[in-house]
């Protein structure tokens, strides 16, 4: 049977209560009390929402937006306006519709924390404006005045205002930083 | 207590605090004007600047941003029928009305109606708060560990469509605050010998991560901007006559701020229940019902009264009894711990004048709020044309600045990020995210009180009169809220059978 990602999501609340619970064991009477009494109900929980995602795929699961699309495509289907296959290939497009930016701001995300990592926050935040609003069509102007603006509104409040060193990066703590 | 106001009054007006209650002001306006962003993300952001300020200016600081959130959220509701939450109920009447080109008039009714509303939450605030003292005093920690509880439950079975959801939501948020060294056993639970864990995680980047690195992702997918199309009408013509409705309506301005603040106190209640009931008042007590839906301004009025009157109700649990009403009040008690103060008795006793000044902050944020959106309310319409993509660098930044400067230590950017990602799903899958929060700030809280309690009395504590009142009422709530659902489960089966 294919899980549907809510019922991956509900597994994912699974592992984490019966790792708890495996954890809590593990520690004297007084420490795991606590940890017991709110995770065996939890992960019981768990399991009757993870039943209830099974059993409610194809009804009351389904989103309107879903059913509407179902909808419309049987109806195409009974006018041979298209056949089963267009059907499941316009089902996997809109699939890949929803994840596809799903992977791109995760990616951004992770290109943001590689470059804070090695660069600092000062570099990093002006560069990552600059790219991203240049990936989504802005303008050259827009974006670099953008970056500017944030990188100094940023300085401003945190190295002059609040005199916070922020976190200068890997590559130049190697070159002798802080 | 008449001294204690007089003290808060005089703490808000020092200069310092009042400076820090003006730089957020137009914060929280814009946070608001921007749907999806809201005030729970905004307060998340602004939590790590609080560090080392003294208590009255980080209040001022954080309720200066929150309590003019929903003043702004009317703009883009009226203009372009895009609410955000609590709005919602303002478009019903609000968004004809800008049909009609009354644009201008709605705003102003919406927006003096806000400044209304929020003066009488901050009196209601005031009001309540001689009556709840003497039986804040009365509780010891078993009534405190109930409450604990109580409020646990309220905001689990209240906050989202599911009660199931609710509890796991509540649980995880519990099981995150055990994180790190338990002071009671000297024990070190859940850190999987990794040094980062042992102090526990901070909950200032737990919660950066569910709200605002989960709005970031959401707000990378979804792309474009808030308004799709031009404003025809943000000149502002009518606004004088808007302002004058709300007087004219005095009796419903005043009675829809009255209910919202009682709402605002209920857990879990709070955010759209204050405005659509009160919207319900509205056209319950109309003398011609039929009007609204088609741009009357009393359905204007109604839901923005209450939406910024029940911040100064919802504030009373968080402060007497540490039991937050809504999301952002959880994010606030957060923002307590991380000052240092523990809400309960302390705060109703040491700490009096200081829950005064959060009474006058209220008043006067919502006052000042009301004035910059009166005289910039075209510029401010503008602010919906921002496009996402110059949204989510800025955010971004300030989210992650904010997440690292817990703790200078680059471990909090990576939780932030785990929890975004956990944030997310929770939206996406309809998981509420209030109990989370919530669970994380009374998980340790609520094993203190209970260690204590067993220390005293033994498993007895619970028999004491005002345990056994509160686990009635945590009982009677839940079972209520149970069938209430399958009610409602039943007669939708029943409707869809209807209409097959």
């Amino acid at each position: 049977m294919k899980l549907r990602s809510s019922s991956w999501f509900t597994l994912f609340y699974i592992f984490f209560f019966t790792v708890v619970i495996i954890g809590a064991l593990g520690y004297n009477a007084k420490a795991r009390l606590i940890p017991l009494v709110v995770a065996i109900p939890c992960l019981a929980f768990s399991i009757v929402q993870f039943i209830l995602d099974l059993t409610r795929h194809g009804k009351r699961g389904r989103s309107i937006e879903d059913d509407l699309f179902h909808g419309v495509m049987e109806k195409m289907i009974h006018q041979e306006v298209v056949t089963e296959e267009d059907k499941e290939e316009k089902k996997k497009k809109k699939r890949e519709g929803k994840a596809k930016p799903f992977f791109a701001i995760v990616a951004w995300l992770a290109f943001f924390y590689a470059s804070v990592f090695l660069f600092g926050f000062l570099i990093t935040i002006p560069l990552f404006t600059v790219l991203f609003m240049r990936s989504r069509g802005e303008r050259w102007f827009l974006s670099l005045t953008c970056a500017a603006a944030f990188w100094l509104s940023i300085w401003l409040s945190f190295s002059v205002a609040a005199r916070i060193v922020l976190y200068e990066g890997y590559i130049f703590r190697l070159f002798g930083g802080e | 207590m008449i001294e204690a106001l007089w003290n808060g009054l005089l703490i808000t007006l020092q200069w310092k605090t009042f400076l820090m209650m003006m730089i957020t002001i137009p914060i929280g306006l814009i946070l608001g004007i921007l749907p999806g962003i809201g005030g729970k993300v905004g307060l998340a952001i602004l939590i790590p600047f609080c560090f080392g300020m003294k208590p009255e200016m980080a209040f001022a600081f954080l309720l200066g941003m929150h309590a003019v959130v929903h003043t702004g959220s009317p703009i883009p509701a009226i203009l372009f029928n895009t609410p955000d939450g609590p709005a919602a109920a303002t478009c019903i009447d609000g968004y004809p009305m800008a049909q009609k080109g009354e644009a201008g008039r709605a705003m102003g009714a919406a927006l003096a109606a806000s400044g209304v509303g929020g003066v009488v939450g901050a009196i209601c605030m005031a009001l309540t708060i001689p009556v709840v003292r003497p039986l804040v005093l009365a509780f010891g920690p078993p009534e405190f560990f109930m409450m604990t509880i109580v409020g646990l439950t309220f905001i689990s079975i209240m906050a989202g469509d599911s009660l199931i959801k609710g509890f796991m939501a509540g649980g995880m948020g519990m099981i995150i605050s055990f994180v790190g060294m338990d002071p009671q056993t000297g024990v070190v639970r859940y850190a999987f010998n990794q040094l980062y864990l042992f102090d526990g995680i901070n909950i200032v980047t737990i919660v950066i991560g569910i709200f605002a690195m989960a709005e970031v992702i959401d707000m990378g997918i979804q792309g474009g901007s808030i308004a799709h199309t031009r404003p025809e009408d943000v000149k502002g013509s009518g606004v004088w006559q808007g302002i004058k409705d709300t007087f004219i309506h005095w009796k419903l301005t005043l009675r829809c701020s009255v209910i919202g603040s009682i709402i605002g106190m209920i857990p879990g209640l709070g955010g759209e229940a204050a405005s659509w009931i009160c919207y319900g008042h509205a056209v319950q007590t109309a003398k011609d019902p039929k009007r609204y839906g088609l741009g009357a301004v009393e359905g204007v009025l109604a839901p923005e009264a209450a939406n910024n009157s029940k911040e100064g109700g919802g504030l009373i649990p968080t402060v007497a009894f540490g039991v937050p009403s809504s999301g952002a009040m959880a994010i606030l008690l957060g923002a307590f711990i991380v000052i240092g103060l523990v809400p309960g008795q302390e705060m109703l006793t040491k700490h009096l004048d200081l829950v005064f000044s959060m009474v006058w902050i209220l008043a006067f944020a919502n006052i000042i709020g009301v004035l910059i959106s009166l005289a910039f309310v075209g510029p401010m319409a503008r602010i919906t044309f921002i496009r996402i993509s110059g949204v989510i660098p800025f955010i971004l930044a300030f989210a992650l600045l904010g997440s690292y400067l817990a703790t200078n230590h680059f471990g909090d950017l990576v939780v932030t990020f785990i929890f975004g990602l956990v944030g997310y799903g929770m939206k996406v899958f309809k998981y509420p995210r209030g109990p989370m929060t919530l669970g994380i700030v009374l998980g340790k809280l609520s094993e203190n009180y209970l260690h204590l309690s067993m220390n005293l009395y033994g498993v007895y504590f619970l028999l004491r009169p005002l345990t056994l009142l509160l686990i009635a009422i945590i009982v009677a709530t839940v079972i209520y809220q149970y069938l209430r659902r399958r009610k409602m489960d039943k007669m939708e089966t029943l409707g869809k059978g209807g209409a097959l």
